[in-house]
């Protein structure tokens, strides 16, 4: 089964403060100036979202995702899997692009923004998606993508070749990179004995990761 | 004369302070920003070799080490180098015929595969502001055309981003061709994945965490 929706960008929880965080700023970013450039910088940013999210949920045993041990424990027990897409579609790049060469402080933001939409939109496919199964009175993993956790990101090619040819308009590049920048690929496990557990966090290296930061 | 006029300049960069029009910062607003300063200097005859090393490279150079004592955060570096910039715009065609104000030229670029851009966008900022002539390919740069850019521009340094840890693979060819092409000519790398340790197996020159880290390392170096 496959399933795509539209988001509404002006339903995305963004706020000036989260691209502060993101910079190690102070919450106003230093001053009432660069508050008010993100602040118009977020505004101008949401129409120029074409927030799109799908998924294809699969028997657990029609794919191998070569996850490696770590992420092959999360899902352990699951008996589907729910291999999952979010992009903001391919305007947005270009404006961000754009945007730096005219203003590096509005580009940087439109960058952030840009990253911190497509989080939240992978967020609310993860909700989504929990609630679906919930209603077939099955559990659900946390979300978990290529890249992170110790699955290799050229995990990606299995991921891509569970979906439909296109999907989303992403597009794969030779190197396993995402096409348009700002989309994020993943898996949800699925099943009865299946639950959402702890990212491994206390073992992984990886300090950067905004998923730690959300207190995973 | 030459020297206040020039630590006007470096202070309007370090402040921000693009043009007079600008509103930014708000308590300079309707003083002159680095345009204008950077005019009225090359108009009072200061040499565009000053004009950059002593006021736009000392600006942004005063703003790369409050950031790293994290006495400044990003916004301000980025307005900064808008400042630089604007300053830039009319420096760099009397810069082109006096070349030797310059540190040389950076060939820039993301590898093939890759079209994050980010990352190298900030690099080849803060080496301009730097001194540095930049030449930008863009993302998804084979290592053919950084060998042509080699070619045709004869850079001092060449610097190649990577986002992820497959598209990092295009790293060590790159490099390798370039070695082919033009032995002795440092090929720095870098990208959220690249480690020092890599750099070295790959035999690029090195690589930093960071585009100031970067800029730094190249003017200890030369
Ligand atoms: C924001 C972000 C995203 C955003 C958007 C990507 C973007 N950048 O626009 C989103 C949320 C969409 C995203 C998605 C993904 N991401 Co991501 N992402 C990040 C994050 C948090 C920041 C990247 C960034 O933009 N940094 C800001 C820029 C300015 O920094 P930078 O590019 O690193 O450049 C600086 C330095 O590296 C250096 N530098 C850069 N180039 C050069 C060159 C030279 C010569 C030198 C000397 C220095 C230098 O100077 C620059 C400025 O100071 C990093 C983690 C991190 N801390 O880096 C992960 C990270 C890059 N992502 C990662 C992954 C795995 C992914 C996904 C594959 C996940 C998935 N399966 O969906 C996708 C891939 C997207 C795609 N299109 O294919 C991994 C990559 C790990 C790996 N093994 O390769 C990272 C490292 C996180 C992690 N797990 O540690 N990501
Ligand atoms: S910090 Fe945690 S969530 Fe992030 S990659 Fe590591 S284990 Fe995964």
């Amino acid at each position: 089964m496959t399933v795509e929706f539209s988001l509404e960008a002006d339903g995305l929880p963004l706020s000036a403060e989260e691209v502060f965080r993101a910079w190690h700023c102070p919450p106003d970013g230093g001053n009432a100036f660069v508050e008010a450039v993100v602040e118009r910088t977020l505004e101008a940013a949401r129409p120029r979202m074409a927030v799109r999210a799908g998924y294809r949920r699969l028997d657990a045993r029609e794919i191998d995702l070569e996850t490696g041990p770590v992420i092959g424990s999360q899902l352990e027990g699951a008996s589907s899997l729910v291999v999952f897409l979010v992009t903001l579609g391919p305007g947005y790049d270009e404006w961000v692009r754009s945007s730096f060469r005219r203003d590096p402080l509005v580009g940087c933001a439109a960058d952030t923004i840009g990253s911190l939409a497509v989080e939240e939109a992978a967020e609310i496919l993860e909700g989504r998606v929990d609630a679906e199964l919930l209603g077939e009175g099955l559990g659900a993993t946390r979300r978990l993508s290529p890249g992170y956790c110790g699955w290799d990101v050229a995990g990606q090619a299995a991921l891509f070749a569970a979906l439909p040819e296109g999907f989303l308009g992403v597009r794969l590049s030779p190197s396993f990179m995402m096409v348009p920048l700002k989309s994020v690929s993943g898996v949800i496990g699925a099943g009865r004995r299946v639950a959402k557990r702890p990212y491994p966090c206390a073992t992984c290296g990886i300090e950067s990761c905004s998923r730690r930061r959300r207190g995973a | 004369m030459t020297r206040e006029i020039l630590v006007e300049l470096a202070d309007a960069v370090a402040g921000g302070k693009a043009e007079r029009d600008s509103p930014y910062p708000p308590e300079r607003r309707g003083e002159d920003g680095a345009a204008e300063i950077c005019l009225a200097a090359l108009a009072a005859g200061v040499s565009p070799e000053d004009v950059l090393r002593r006021g736009l490279v000392a600006g942004m150079q005063r703003v790369g080490e409050r950031f790293a004592r994290g006495e400044a955060f990003i916004p301000e570096v980025l307005l900064a180098a808008k400042a630089m910039r604007a300053a830039l715009a009319h420096l760099e065609p009397r810069l082109a015929k006096e070349e030797a104000g310059r540190r040389g030229t950076v060939v820039l670029g993301t590898v093939a595969g890759d079209i994050h851009d980010l990352g190298k966008n900030l690099v080849g900022m803060v080496l301009q502001g730097a001194g540095w002539r930049v030449v930008d390919l863009g993302v998804d740069v084979s290592a053919d055309r950084f060998a042509q850019a080699v070619r045709a521009e004869h850079p001092r340094v060449v610097g190649l981003s990577a986002l992820l840890t497959t598209t990092m693979a295009h790293l060590g060819p790159t490099v390798e061709r370039l070695r082919r092409e033009a032995p002795g000519l440092p090929v720095y790398v870098g990208g959220a994945p690249v480690t020092p340790e890599f750099a070295e197996r790959i035999g690029a020159a090195g690589t930093f965490p960071d585009a100031f880290a970067f800029a730094r390392h190249l003017g200890e170096a030369g």
